[in-house]
């Protein structure tokens, strides 16, 4: 049972410093607010394609998306600033598993991730979008599928960066693209067949698609297709992280 | 308590540890003392389980490092050399953490806290961040933190680096205390001579990589078998042959701008030595008992404290191998 334990600390560390972390929260939930009620507007007032519904609606799950995405990966990443501040070594040299540590990691980023997610859910009513409990429920059971295994590619990215900075890069190369390829912004079925390829094959896709399906009732994919792909890819993932944390660490 | 055999470690084509051979006895505080990038780092390393060697064997308290390391971490507490405090918690917090990881019973675990707060004089400030803390506090606070789960074996990387003599003097007394009282096994690495001669039962002076010598600090210095004189002349290197062969001059080495003799009898020596050089021709001349510092000279002709430049400019990279990649 200390296993457990020692992934309760963990974890409790990162939602420890998550909540001294003010301004991170806000500058999320402003960004957040930029895109829905700004962008949004701008192109809802387009009414370009065959889109009758309101845009900021459709927008909406894109951007709760868009919030978890950026936050995890970001979490996942922080194991760099540990690493540079030489707390990581406080917790490889303590007699926990590897696989515990990332579990803690993981369940503390994702904690995170989701708290930001559902704070942006709470504000449907500034899109029009009405919230019963049980579809808010749904939507955070979805948010915690995505949160795991996007905090977990974090993981695996901090391993190949070798300081903070890095991260810059990996907005623009990774979590940028990312996003715009997932259908947050617009219907996958408007796209080119080249992008809707890049877009099957993102996993960021199946978790937009099933935050629209019980937010809105809208989807592209089944409910199962969307639950499927983000157990996999949250195994997948926690799988490649406890693999590449060991292989980085032991030598 | 330690048996070590054999072990090297490289990375890439550097040998950062060479055919180590020791063994570290149950109760006693070893000192590995070497300058900067003799390998000290890097042996802690292996010992703590952070690095696997790349040759030879090390056993902590009878288990394998590289086959039983969840065994040792157990038992095991260190303090490194590098800041490694959470400094967005608060100090309590970070305790918190070691405790938890360490398995200290949950009923304990509160007093155990309080208990090191108390040792460090912390305990008003224990619940602010740890970022509000002086650099001493910080200091303090990391040398106590491994004494939560009251390891058997403590290691300690330059457990006085960067702190002033007051702090120093308060963490020596606080390690000797802790050897006394709890018989815990301490082994620390420092290029601090004074640190070495301090708190050492024993001492292993180590330089790039090698073991040259191990002992107590009295019988090292013992082991010079006289004192120590440093005359400063103008051109020094002409003078040294000179010297060569005389029969009261045991050894003798230029560092810098000075002549370092050994001799058997410092007094008797001083006018000898002013003769021989020619006493228009000396600066200053000053004879003292040999420190550990004169020990390492006479292995390798070089200073202990001069070694610090060597170091920087391989830079964090290289550090962060030796601390086993993080």
């Amino acid at each position: 049972m200390s296993e457990l334990e020692g992934i309760y600390i963990i974890w409790l560390r990162e939602v420890r410093r998550y909540m001294r972390e003010r301004a991170q929260v806000f500058s999320t939930i402003f960004m957040s607010l930029l895109w829905l009620i700004i962008f949004g507007a701008g192109i809802g007032s387009m009414r370009f394609g065959r889109m009758s519904e309101n845009y900021q609606a459709f927008l909406f799950p894109g951007i709760i998306g868009m919030v978890l995405l950026v936050t995890s990966i970001r979490s996942g990443i922080s194991i760099i600033r540990d690493r540079e501040f030489g707390f990581l070594r406080v917790i490889l040299i303590a007699p926990i598993s590897r696989t515990s540590i990332v579990l803690g990691k993981t369940f503390g980023g994702g904690t995170v991730a989701v708290f930001q997610g559902t704070i942006i859910l709470l504000l449907s009513f500034i899109v029009d979008v009405s919230l019963s409990p049980l579809t808010a429920l749904y939507s955070i059971a979805i948010m915690i599928l995505m949160a795991l295994g996007l905090v977990c590619m974090g993981l695996v990215i901090a391993s190949f960066l070798e300081s903070f900075e890095g991260f810059n890069l990996i907005m623009s190369l990774l979590i940028m693209p990312m996003f715009f390829l997932s259908g947050a912004l617009f219907p996958i079925h408007v796209l080119p067949a080249w992008l809707k390829n890049l877009t099957y094959i993102n996993p960021l896709t199946y978790g937009v698609d099933g935050l629209r399906t019980t937010i809105l009732g809208i989807s592209a994919f089944s409910l199962q297709v969307d639950l499927t792909v983000l157990v996999c890819f949250a195994f997948l993932m926690l799988g490649i992280a406890t693999k590449t944390f060991e292989r980085r660490v032991v030598h | 308590m330690i048996k070590i055999k054999e072990l090297t470690k490289v990375f890439g084509d550097l040998v950062a540890v060479d055919h180590v051979n020791l063994e570290v006895h149950e109760g006693e505080i070893f000192g590995f003392l070497g300058p900067n990038g003799a390998g000290k780092t890097t042996l802690i390393s292996i010992f703590c389980t952070l690095l696997n060697p790349s040759l030879g064997s090390v056993v902590v308290m009878g288990y394998d490092v590289q086959e039983q390391a969840r065994e040792i971490r157990k038992s095991i507490g260190i303090v490194f050399q590098d800041p490694s405090l959470d400094e967005k918690l608060t100090g309590r917090e970070n305790l918190e953490i070691s405790a938890t990881l360490y398995r200290v019973p949950k009923n304990v675990r509160r007093g155990r806290i309080d208990e090191v707060l108390d040792i460090v004089g912390l305990k008003d400030r224990a619940d602010s961040f740890v970022r509000t803390y002086s650099m001493g506090m910080k200091r303090r606070l990391e040398v106590v933190r491994p004494l939560i789960h009251h390891p058997k074996i403590l290691f300690l990387d330059e457990p006085t680096l960067g702190l002033d003599p007051r702090a120093r003097e308060w963490v020596w007394e606080h390690l000797k205390a802790l050897n006394q009282r709890e018989g815990t096994t301490i082994v620390l690495a420092t290029n601090y001579m004074e640190e070495a001669e301090r708190l050492c039962d024993r001492v292993g002076i180590i330089d790039r990589g090698r073991m040259i010598t191990i002992g107590t600090p009295k019988r090292l210095k013992d082991g010079l078998k006289g004192d120590v004189i440093i005359l400063k002349v103008k051109n020094p290197e002409g003078l040294v042959d000179k010297f060569q062969g005389v029969d009261f001059v045991k050894d003798v080495k230029i560092l810098d701008e000075r002549i370092v003799f050994i001799v058997e009898n410092g007094e008797s020596a001083i006018p000898r030595i002013v003769e021989i050089a020619g006493s228009d021709r000396v600066l200053s001349i000053e004879l003292h008992r040999p420190t550990l510092n004169d020990v390492f000279l006479h292995y390798t002709g070089r200073d202990i404290q001069k070694e610090e430049k060597a170091e920087g400019r391989k830079g964090k990279k290289m550090k962060r191998r030796r601390m086993g990649g993080m």
